[in-house]
């Protein structure tokens, strides 16, 4: 029977934000709202469909400043004290809900009872490192983990200098093999951005495929017989996974299936609601309200005025659009499949993993439904991972010249070199030029110096994160973001002067190692320019 | 984004939120002053007065991007040694990358000793800084050369890229008043592709099929295209029949 496969690929990524200086630190609070009501629940799905005998192929990839946080002491201990502040949060709300907003209590209780579930597992089950949850379904053949760059740098704005791009490369999959103790063959590029040429050092590095935008094949000076419906190959074999644009929009936009109004509002948190002298213990100094968790309406329309949510009738209507989600896919495969010589298409499907659980919240329920639904007798669609398609019928891929592209809006680099963001560049390239001069001038150095000048590459990988430009250009924490842009610059910068002067800043030295503590392993040394030959 | 209750913040808030929407007094106001305030300019959306809104919505709700300027109380704690990041930096140099297929952006900068050594030859070299942009055809190997006047202060610049499938390289020169021209620094050479599908746009509309199998997947279910220059440009080929002269 004519088959349809998909390829579901999840991105989990946090931008590095640690500040062990601060005894609590605002950002670090996106990374405890992820696991709390993404990555913890995620993990609960899963096993629960895995114990169902429910048989599912899915993809993610964890970014390496994601991995490095998650495994960090010092954060995992903060994630407790976050789950126990919360935790009482929680037990008061269902107080103050059952004498003065009934209509918030079933709610109230629903939050509370999932984060007593996630201390429970956090501590008992995946003792502080929740990377083992996911390592241990991929051993079951449940899951492929792509590795990613270093600090989720978008490359084509970096391809002037392919020694910092190897970097990035060799940083990450060396941060993904310390966590889950395998080499891996897949690789998630940042954005997906692409440029052509990169291939060859994805490929130095054992990498077999990637995804990619629809446009990276779509507008390729080659003509793409089977459009986004089929990997394709680079010059040198590498398979690209391009991803379906238009069935990712049916939820990825303004008006996908998350934007129905019986869903839960976002924006609406009890930390933005209620009086100050009520919610202060559980915001930051001083007085900075935040987002709580704590959201008992529904999306309602644009307005102002919103209707109390209503758990049970959205987690019904997300069975029904992730069952119509299905349906579209299967009818978009029946509709391609005559342009494809006969062979079967598959989807791929590219999703922050964020989204599912923290922004959408019915999302992890609509994702259920689709893997449970693949996995009936009668399933239209058939999930399968990467590699295993590769297995199945990588010879007969076409090989293509990819184009320059990414997966953010316009497509290509625009917003990475929007005028509000684009004189970063000047500084972060300006910071690995000096840094391949270091590794130059001084290889091989031993000790101190060796720790001041692995100390520098942390800090110059770390400026090269697009999630500043993005802040910037998106003008959300923008502040927040040139803050920790220009750190991590100047503190290159430190090391850059003392070197040129043949000497070490210790001071510096201790207290940079001990706030970017980021990639324990890095060598310095993979700046040095003998490592990009014919790159 | 953030959805608020006015009535329920603190005085505070209720300040920055004023600051922020350019109320010059707002140290002064008391907390239902403030109130007012915010609530008078919140009721005018593009000049035009929301009485209706205002008098349905008695609660004080609203949408704000955010509450306190909390980025700016986190004192980045410099660490010793930390200088400030210099504007420019001493060395003579371009660099260029793609913005997409019909941008680029390039930035420079002229040492100053590079501005000595002009200036001590002939003064009138600085008076005439430009950018030479090569785009070489990559089929005919044809090279066509733009040049972009800035001014010596300039140190960026946005560069139309008019034709696709062409390498592009950005020189950055100084004209003297005899016309000599000296290329300071020379940027990576670029090529924008030139996609398939935009020199063979009719064999989409010849098979629908094909366009199916290819371009429908950039189109979402609400007919809005991923709005790039090569979709935009077939898709406006497609809708007006402009292939084969057809309306």
């Amino acid at each position: 029977m004519a088959n349809t496969n998909v390829n579901f690929v999840l991105h989990a990524h946090m931008p590095f934000v640690r500040h062990p200086e601060h005894e609590r630190f605002l950002e670090e609070d996106w990374l405890f709202e992820s696991i709390n009501e993404s990555y913890l629940p995620l993990l609960r799905m899963l096993n629960n469909l895995k114990d169902r005998n429910i048989t599912y192929k899915l993809s993610i990839c964890f970014s390496p400043t994601l991995i490095s946080m998650l495994v960090d002491p010092l954060l995992q201990k903060r994630y407790i004290n976050y789950l126990k502040l919360h935790i009482n949060l929680g037990k008061k709300e269902v107080k103050r809900c059952q004498k003065d907003q009934p209509e918030a209590l079933e709610m109230a209780k629903t939050y509370l009872e999932n984060l007593e579930d996630n201390y429970r597992d956090y501590i008992q089950v995946y003792k502080n490192n929740i990377l083992t949850g996911f390592k241990k379904l991929k051993e079951e053949g449940y899951l492929e983990l792509l590795a990613s760059a270093a600090t989720n740098s978008f490359f084509p704005v970096y391809r002037e200098f392919p020694i910092a791009i190897n970097a990035q490369i060799e940083v990450g999959i060396q941060t993904f093999i310390e966590a889950f103790e395998f080499t891996p063959d897949g690789f998630w590029l940042p954005e997906c951005g692409y440029y052509p040429g990169l291939e060859t050092i994805l490929a130095k590095h054992n990498i077999t495929y990637f995804p990619a935008s629809s446009q990276s094949v779509l507008f390729s000076e080659t003509r793409c017989e089977t459009g986004v419906y089929r990997p394709v190959k680079t010059e040198n074999n590498v398979t690209i996974f391009p991803r379906d644009y238009q069935t990712t929009s049916l939820v990825w936009s303004h008006e996908g299936y998350p934007s129905s109004k019986e869903y839960r509002e976002f924006y609406r948190d009890i930390g933005y609601d209620l009086p100050l002298d009520y919610i202060k213990p559980y915001i930051h100094e001083p007085d900075v309200r935040v987002f709580t968790g704590f959201k008992y309406w529904s999306i309602t329309d644009k307005g102002l005025e919103k209707d109390y949510y209503n758990k049970d009738k959205a987690m019904k209507i997300a069975q029904q659009h992730a069952l119509n989600y299905v349906y579209n896919i299967a009818q978009k495969g029946r509709a391609v499949r005559p342009n494809l010589n006969g062979k079967d298409p598959l989807f791929t499907l590219c999703f922050d993993a964020e989204l599912f659980g923290h922004w959408w919240y019915e999302g992890l329920k609509w994702l259920e439904t689709i893997l449970v639904e693949q996995n009936s007798e009668c399933a239209s669609i058939t999930l399968i991972n990467p590699r295993d398609f590769i297995k199945q019928e990588g010879k007969g891929f076409q090989k293509i010249k990819p184009c320059l592209s990414s997966w953010s809006e316009g497509g290509y680099s625009k917003i990475w070199l929007d005028g509000s963001n684009n004189w970063i560049y000047r500084h972060t390239h300006k910071a690995i030029e000096r840094m391949v001069e270091l590794s130059d001038r001084f290889p091989n150095q031993q000790s101190l110096k060796k720790r001041f000048l692995d100390q520098a590459a942390r800090e110059v990988l770390l400026s090269m994160a697009c999630d500043w430009p993005y802040m910037i250009y998106n003008d959300t924490n923008s502040q927040f973001a040139k803050n920790q842009l220009v750190s991590h610059l100047a503190n290159f910068n430190v090391v850059y002067s003392n070197m040129c002067k043949n000497a070490v800043n210790t001071e510096w030295l201790v207290k940079s190692e001990s706030r970017d503590n980021i990639f324990p392993d890095i060598d310095y040394n993979i700046f040095e320019l003998n490592n990009c030959k014919n790159m | 984004m953030i959805l608020v209750d006015i009535d329920n913040l603190s005085i505070q808030e209720l300040k920055y939120l004023a600051k922020q929407e350019g109320i010059e007094d707002f140290e002064s106001l008391s907390k239902d002053d403030l109130i007012d305030e915010l609530n008078d300019i919140y009721d005018i959306v593009d000049g035009t007065i929301q009485l209706s809104d205002r008098l349905q919505n008695t609660s004080g709700k609203r949408y704000v991007n955010s509450l306190t300027d909390i980025t700016n109380s986190h004192d980045f704690q410099d660490l010793p040694g930390v200088v400030k990041l210099s504007e420019l930096y001493m060395e003579t140099s371009i660099h260029f990358m793609l913005s997409d297929l019909s941008w680029g952006f390039a930035y420079w900068s002229i040492s100053p000793l590079t501005k000595a050594k002009l200036l001590e030859e002939d003064d009138s070299y600085l008076q005439n800084v430009f950018l030479r942009v090569s785009s070489t055809n990559n089929e005919t190997n044809e090279t066509v050369y733009n040049d972009i006047n800035v001014d010596k202060d300039d140190t960026c610049w946005s560069i139309n890229l008019a034709e696709l499938g062409c390498t592009y390289q950005i020189s950055l020169c100084v004209q003297n008043k005899a016309g000599i021209i000296i290329a300071l620094a020379q940027s990576l050479a670029l090529s924008v592709p030139l996609p398939y599908w935009f020199k063979n746009c009719e064999e989409l509309e010849k098979n629908p099929i094909l366009f199916n199998s290819s371009f429908s997947s950039i189109i979402t279910k609400q007919g809005e295209y991923k709005d790039t220059l090569v979709v935009k440009s077939v898709m406006t080929k497609l809708a007006h029949g402009d292939i084969n002269g057809k309306h």
